[in-house]
């Protein structure tokens, strides 16, 4: 019996590794038929500048752009700018979540807090942020304080709405589970608010850290002596769009990989999800 | 023993769902209540449960009076109401958090087997059937060793096999510890099939209309003359309360 079960799984087991291994194979056909388009365009470019069809000095070619980002990493000074950018990032976001998952939190559980509180902070989401920047300039000064703060004013809106929403569409069937077992109020924030918001949660912090990114360059902009944003200006300045673009090129794989981590980093707590994503594994 | 004391609830909008209920239901006992929708039974067995406040009266468990959820009283809901980001172990044991998790891991492996379920102990809620989530809830309430154990129309979203099947489960598992359980439903085969004591409701406001003793020797045999013929009472009396409130209502 024992024999015959094994060699059973064993003819299941072929079919299903052959299929994982095409589904691997497709989706990476996939990811490289996206890559197709801009690849062309790249390359047409590049043949285009080089036969002398186009000038490319005001749209460089990519030799002239991947030049300008290997001369930089050689004189370090991408590192600098990289740096100096990804920290303002990460302490903004931090500051911005922070500020956020707490007064959405609060907001969302009390119902006088929510009257008390949450018109004044719709009022102030509908300033756009950047208008901030003059303010800020003159209370916090040009230099590092203005800029981390810009970004977590950006970063705390989206978190704040986010868990603000998410409280208030809990289950009240699943908390009264957490009254019957007569959960004190912490241990029902705990072990049974938290862990269902999560998914909805991840989901503003995403949506936060792209605000994150937005509002670093703008405020390197308003004055900076590094950080990728300053690329960004001094290119413009000086004339050289191959700078332009190799910066722009950095924020796109910054800003990814930084999305990426955080999926990565909140993955194995929603595994429980029965959304397509697990559900296809 | 469970009693309530003229229990009557009256919601904000002053629509009146129970009226001077007074029940005695002993210590061990199966008390179906059985009911049209809109009677007011769940709103009675959340009274019972401590989930909602009476308007007037008040609930009694062997001599104390219950005002919020107790310890040793169990519930189960129609739906089975797990948490979907917590295993079916961790589901079990949610109300364990004070035991070591040794202990905890013995309590639940106990429970899980008894609900035939030990081999699903590290799936995740969503993929469970029906009729599994239904009885990881029961194991859930199980593994707190209720002396109450109150049930609102627990079966009702299954279909027809799971929910006999579950029906005997559970008198299975009512015959290891004999807790008193209180089963809300409408469903009046499964009313007669499980209760020792049947109570029928009738409407607007929710009213004690009958009071049956279920008179069959356990296990019941649903197809026979004798099942048939309690049922047949039961069916009389809800109707006769229905026909009563139409009078009412007409009148």
């Amino acid at each position: 019996m024992a024999v015959l079960e094994q060699s059973e799984t064993r003819i299941l087991e072929v079919p299903s590794i052959s299929k994982q291994g095409l589904g691997w194979a497709r989706s990476l056909a996939a990811s490289l038929l996206g890559l197709l388009l801009p690849v062309a365009l790249g390359v047409g470019w590049e043949l285009a500048v080089r036969a002398g069809l186009a000038e490319g000095r005001l749209v460089p070619p990519p030799s002239k752009i991947f030049e300008t980002l290997s001369d930089l990493a050689k004189s370090g000074e991408l590192e600098t700018h990289i740096q100096a950018t990804s920290l303002r990032v990460f302490v903004g976001f931090g500051a911005g979540a922070f500020a956020g998952t707490l007064l959405g939190a609060a907001v969302g559980y009390s119902a006088v807090l929510r009257r008390i509180a949450d018109p004044t902070l719709q009022a102030l989401r509908a300033i756009p942020s950047i208008a901030w920047v003059p303010l800020f300039i003159l209370w916090f000064g040009i230099f590092e304080t203005s800029k981390i703060i810009l970004i977590a004013v950006g970063v705390f809106f989206p978190v704040y709405l986010g868990v603000l929403g998410a409280i208030s569409s809990v289950d009240r069937k699943i908390v009264e589970v957490g009254r019957i077992f007569r959960l004190s109020p912490f241990a029902l924030t705990w072990r049974v608010l938290l862990p269902s918001i999560l998914p909805a949660y991840v989901v503003s912090l995403r949506s936060g850290l792209g605000l994150g990114w937005m509002f670093v360059v703008a405020a390197e902009f308003m004055g900076a002596s590094e950080g990728l944003g300053y690329l960004l200006v001094d290119g413009q300045q000086l004339g050289k769009p191959q700078q332009i673009v190799a910066a722009t090129l950095v924020f796109a794989v910054l800003g990814k990989t930084s999305d990426w981590l955080l999926l990565a980093t909140t993955a194995p707590f929603l595994r429980w999800q029965d959304n397509l994503a697990n559900n296809s594994g | 023993m469970l009693e309530t004391h003229s229990l009557g609830k009256t919601y904000p909008g002053g629509f009146a769902a129970l009226e001077s209920i007074t029940l005695k239901i002993g210590a061990g006992e199966i008390a179906s209540i059985v009911g049209s929708s809109g009677c007011g039974k769940s709103t009675l067995l959340r009274l019972l449960a401590g989930l909602d406040r009476p308007s007037t009266g008040s609930v009694w468990l062997d001599g104390k009076e219950l005002t919020t959820p107790h310890p040793s009283v169990g519930v189960i809901f129609q739906e089975p109401r797990l948490m979907p980001w917590l295993t079916v172990r961790q589901n079990v044991g949610f109300g364990l958090s004070h035991l070591s998790s040794e202990e905890r891991g013995v309590r639940i492996d106990a429970v899980l087997e008894r609900v035939g379920l030990l081999d699903f102990g590290m799936r995740w809620p969503r993929e469970l059937s029906g009729g599994q989530s239904q009885r990881v809830s029961i194991a859930r309430a199980l593994v707190m060793q209720p002396t109450v154990l109150l049930l609102d129309e627990p079966f009702s979203a299954l279909d027809a096999f799971t929910r006999v099947e579950l029906q005997e489960h559970l008198l299975e598992l009512w015959e290891g510890s004999k807790p008193t359980l209180v089963i809300v439903t409408h469903d009046i085969e499964e009313a007669v099939a499980l209760g020792s004591r049947l109570f029928v409701l009738r409407p607007r406001p929710g009213r004690v209309a009958a009071t049956f003793e279920v008179p069959l020797e356990r296990p019941r045999d649903r197809v026979s003359a004798r099942f048939g013929e309690e049922k047949r009472k039961v069916l009389a009396a809800l109707d006769k309360s229905l026909l009563d409130d139409r009078k009412i209502t007409a009148g």
